[in-house]
């Protein structure tokens, strides 16, 4: 029977530390400057680093595939704002529904008479706000996926609809 | 202020319009309104010739006095205001009245809902108190942008404090996986014109009966959810149009269920005053005041229709092409702030101001609540209602 029920989880994106390591060589070999692989890949991630200091996956035939898919994975990145603690908000794919806004506990917390029940920030302390149609980032020191109590909090993630914040990092 | 985007009618828009247009809070839709008072902004026309407003308005005059079948459509989002004079100038013109809520099953449904047949709600009632919706043939994420952060599913209500995450589930039923299903804890895909099955099989579980439908256990399992809810509201969108033939079944399940109905719909202010005039939503013929589906803008247009007069509402890009083509064979009226297909193919053209920015007046949010739309910015545009005042004093 063609019934599909699906029950939504958050999906990982490949944009990881580990989606871009199975790209690299992984022969570890140093050229690029870091002491393997995965902490290039980190690297890359955090924009600490550039793709072309890898030079065997341009110099090496059978490596092509996997640069150019890299390329591809990480074109978004490279065109995206990226806050310093490392939130990634696409702003080509953001349409301003304002969920993020509302999810977030932090905005909730600091805000309970506006992001809280439904509305605009009404506080300077929220991180998330909508200005011109698109989500914007400001007291990123405050989330939580940051600073020494870190949580692995993804309440702007898992309500966006477009894909549109990610945390490359990790 | 208020954005007129959509029948959300968030009113929680800062906005600032200088040398730059800055808008807080408003979802891109309608930012994009905001932001397109400089831009595509209709011309004064006749048979494509630009012309001043006032020979435009007595162009359209003529055209509606010597028409011997018109229909007056939309519109979509504008002020009560507009909405009336809409009404007025249908009457005196003797033309038939209708917008797009008589494209599937928006109108029946809230014509029920205006009788009182069924059960509804207010958005802000849905905020403090819903723990399950569901969105039947509807993608508000994506014609409602900010339906479900305001109302119905993130924010935290009175009676919801602890919001999403543990106080409300949300359940999309739709025939594809769209924005509003991506973001749904469930989602029941179902093939087109198969609601019906579903529909049975929700009742069964209300009843105490095994599905015979999809997953059994899948449908269980939201069957009872569905039965379990303290407060559930069911959205309902143009998607019913193609998959339920049973609209009345559909709404005895509303009924069992206890669930509050809440159709997404635009341009209810219409609806409401043709109701409280003649009994109906829409569909309406002011030659004869007669009712029914030949009045369907659709099947008025496949008809003796000869002349349309359309309100701020693309409708053109909303038929089929054929139909289109029909529209721009008759004599077509279009009144609006920005030109789009349907000016296209319009024999005459008359701009308006964009309401809720460069005019002000009333407007109802889906459900009814009255808000005020304030002026704020001068234009040279004149208000869409008083462009329509203007016709009728010329007839
Ligand atoms: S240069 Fe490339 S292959 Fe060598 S360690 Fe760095 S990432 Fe790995
Ligand atoms: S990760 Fe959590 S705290 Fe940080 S911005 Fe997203 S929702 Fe807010
Ligand atoms: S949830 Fe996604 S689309 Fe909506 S405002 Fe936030 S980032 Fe933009
Ligand atoms: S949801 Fe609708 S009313 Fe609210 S900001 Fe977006 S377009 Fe405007």
């Amino acid at each position: 029977m063609p019934v599909d029920l699906c029950t939504n989880v958050a999906k990982d994106s490949d944009l990881s530390p580990m989606g871009i390591y199975r790209l690299l060589p992984q022969t570890n070999c140093k050229i690029c400057g870091e002491t393997s692989c995965m902490s290039f890949a980190f690297k890359l991630l955090k924009k600490e680093i550039t793709l072309d200091k890898c030079t065997p996956l341009y110099e090496e035939e059978d490596y092509e595939e996997d640069r150019r898919a890299l390329e591809e994975m990480l074109r978004p990145l490279m065109e995206a704002e990226m806050t310093e603690t490392g939130l990634v908000i696409h702003e080509d794919l953001c349409f301003g529904c304002g969920n993020c806004v509302v999810a977030c506990p932090v905005n909730v917390a600091e805000d309970p008479k506006g992001c809280a029940i439904g509305n605009g920030p009404t506080s300077d302390k929220v991180i998330l706000k909508v200005e011109n149609g698109k989500v914007k980032a400001a007291n990123v020191e405050s989330c939580r996926r940051f600073g020494e109590h870190r949580i692995l909090c993804n309440a702007c993630i898992t309500p966006c609809p477009a894909k549109a914040i990610e945390f490359p990092g990790g | 202020m208020i954005c007129l985007g959509c029948s959300c009618l968030c009113d929680d828009i800062e906005c600032e319009i200088g040398e730059e247009i800055k808008v807080g809070n408003a979802c891109l839709r309608g930012f994009r309104r905001i932001d397109s008072i400089n831009e595509n902004r209709l011309t004064p026309r006749v048979e494509r010739k630009e012309e001043n407003i006032d020979d435009t308005i007595k162009s359209a005059a003529k055209l509606l006095e010597e028409a011997k079948n018109p229909i007056i459509f939309g519109p979509e989002n504008s002020t009560l205001e507009t909405e009336k004079e809409a009404i007025e100038l249908a009457k005196k013109a003797g033309a038939i009245i209708d917008n797009m809520s008589s494209f599937g099953y928006s109108g029946y449904l809230v014509e029920k809902i205006f009788r009182k047949e069924v059960n509804t709600c207010t958005l802000d009632e849905t905020r403090d108190d819903c723990d399950v919706s569901i969105y039947w043939g509807c993608d508000p994420m994506s014609s409602h942008p900010r339906m479900m952060s305001r109302y119905s599913y993130y924010p935290r209500g009175k009676n919801r404090q602890r919001g999403w995450e543990q106080d409300r589930d949300a359940i999309s039923i739709d025939v594809r996986r769209s924005l509003t299903a991506e973001i749904c804890d469930k989602f029941i895909k179902v093939p087109p014109g198969r609601d019906f099955e579903l529909m049975k099989a929700f009742k069964d579980v209300l009843s105490g009966k095994i599905p015979k439908f999809g997953d059994k256990k899948s449908i269980m399992k939201i069957g009872n959810l569905i039965k379990k809810a303290e407060f559930g509201v069911l959205f309902t969108g143009l998607g019913l149009n193609y998959s339920i033939n049973h609209i009345d079944d559909f709404i005895d399940l509303v009924k069992d269920t206890g669930f509050r109905l809440q159709p997404i719909i635009e341009g209810i202010g219409l609806n409401k005053l043709l109701f409280d005039e003649t009994g109906h939503v829409n569909k309406i013929n002011y030659k004869d005041k007669s009712y029914g589906i030949e009045n369907n803008f659709v099947e008025a247009l496949k008809g003796d229709i000869d002349t349309a007069l359309i309100i701020g509402s693309d409708v053109a890009s909303n038929i089929p092409l054929k139909l289109a083509k029909r529209l721009r064979e008759i004599n077509c009226i279009y009144v609006g702030p920005h030109s789009n297909l349907t000016s296209h193919i319009s024999k005459v053209n008359i701009p308006t101001a964009v309401c809720g920015i460069e005019s002000a007046g009333k407007a109802y949010r889906m459900d009814l609540k009255e808000e005020d739309l304030e002026k704020i910015v001068d234009s040279n545009f004149l208000p869409d209602q008083e462009i329509l005042k203007r016709i009728g004093d010329a007839l």
